[in-house]
């Protein structure tokens, strides 16, 4: 079958071992360490390697007929995602809005190193994808947080405490994140500068892609081994909804991107942004907006159970999904 | 003279040093990445976001000056966790 044999091909790849060797040598208390630092360097590594590539790409084939229903698509996810993740935790899980609200943000917001993984796994399969789908990712960031925070208030009786005071911070920290101004601002220069400026750079940006993301992989792994001792607090319920979850927000995608007609590379693409969860902007963000939730609920789910399963599970069998409905 | 440090999640940092900018101290320090344990579980810095980090702002100015400070920041604290710590100080230079 091919999910099985894909699901092997991407389990068996560096990137992936790597990570997993991460996960086990934080459980083995081993002592490797990778300097923060080094950490926050190499994500801002990615996102300038796949903002250029995508300027790059959108520079060469022009903007297509799709741009526009992409725009549509991102849009709706961002609206869909969190209501349905909201409304789940809320009247199944039976929890509070506030950390309703919150969850539903990570979910609705997007990942970036799931983003990369895929980008890595559809290159591996030589499938192409449009370029400006890293422009899609980078405005996927914010809208979920904003829909979420709005079900808690509608939910709430009372109001976000200490929001008033804090609404320059959580603008700041959602739409003028790093992410979002390098992503932007890396696709602006790669379009710019087009093919000439992209070989000056391709051979630290393009060429060692790959082998950075295997060092970066590994890093997460140890980081998402670190939260293994927040299972506990995370309990039963959370823990099935962090793996369902991804997966009802891959169906919703794959039906919309089938109904926009979207290519399978796209459509995998922006499947995988529904699917995966935030772990650098949204938590930021949902701290700030919303202090009661409890850190330990959506930090452990997006970095120890989401992403996990996204990379190593969810990316092969979203593809194979996708596939069965063309 | 007296000297407040304040420890407080990272995400809440920016907000600390504009109550400080407003009540007017003539300046402070600011420490970052802070890792430790405390009532509401451990801070280990080893994120990407910045929410599992506490960072350090020791402020050092005139009593009145510092205790309005003290007064604005608790709005700060009831929802983040954290500690201020006051003490008297010598300033040499």
């Amino acid at each position: 079958m091919e999910f099985i044999s894909d699901a092997l091909t991407n389990f068996t790849s560096p990137m992936i071992l790597f990570f997993v060797l991460g996960f086990i040598a934080t459980i083995l208390k081993s002592d490797i360490e990778i300097p923060d630092v080094i950490t926050k360097t190499l994500a801002i590594y990615f996102m300038i390697a796949i903002g250029l590539k995508g300027g790059f790409e959108i520079s060469k084939s022009g903007i297509n007929e799709n741009l526009y229903s992409s725009l549509i698509n991102s849009l709706l996810i961002g609206l869909i995602v969190p209501l349905i993740a909201f409304l789940i935790l809320k009247y199944i899980g039976r929890f509070d809005s506030t950390n309703a609200g919150a969850i539903a943000a990570h979910y609705g917001s997007v990942s970036v190193v799931t983003f990369v993984t895929a980008i890595s796994f559809l290159n591996g399969k030589s499938e192409p994808y449009s370029g400006y789908m890293v422009g899609m990712m980078a405005l996927m960031e914010s809208p979920a947080i904003f829909v979420s925070l709005f079900l808690v208030r509608i939910f709430n009786s009372e109001k976000i405490a200490s929001l008033k005071s804090n609404m320059v911070d959580l603008l700041k920290e959602s739409l003028f994140n790093a992410s979002i101004v390098l992503l932007f601002g890396s696709l602006l220069i790669g379009l710019a500068v087009g093919e000439k400026g992209i070989n000056t750079v391709k051979p630290f940006f393009i060429d060692p892609f790959n082998g950075v993301l295997t060092l970066f992989l590994l890093d997460m792994g140890m980081i998402a081994g670190k939260r293994i001792s927040e299972f506990k607090a995370v309990g039963l319920f959370l823990f099935f909804f962090a793996i369902i979850m991804p997966l009802i927000s891959a169906l919703v995608t794959t039906v919309l991107t089938q109904l926009f007609g979207f290519s399978i590379g796209d459509s995998l693409l922006f499947t995988v942004l529904a699917a995966s969860a935030s772990y650098i902007a949204a938590p930021a963000a949902v701290r700030i907006a919303l202090p009661q939730a409890n850190p330990a609920y959506y930090i452990t789910m997006s970095l120890a159970i989401t992403f996990p399963f996204n990379i190593m599970l969810g990316i092969p069998l979203y593809y194979y999904i996708i596939n069965l409905f063309r | 003279m007296k000297k407040l440090e304040i420890i407080i999640e990272a995400v809440e940092r920016r907000r600390v040093c504009r109550i400080l900018d407003e009540v007017g101290v003539s300046g402070y320090t600011v420490i970052d990445d802070l890792q430790g344990r405390g009532k509401t579980g451990s801070k280990n810095a080893s994120d990407l976001s910045n929410i599992l980090k506490s960072s350090m702002i020791i402020v050092v100015d005139e009593e009145t000056v510092i205790y309005n400070a003290i007064e604005k920041l608790k709005e700060v604290f009831k929802f983040y966790s954290g500690k201020m710590f006051l003490s008297d100080i010598q300033v040499i230079d």
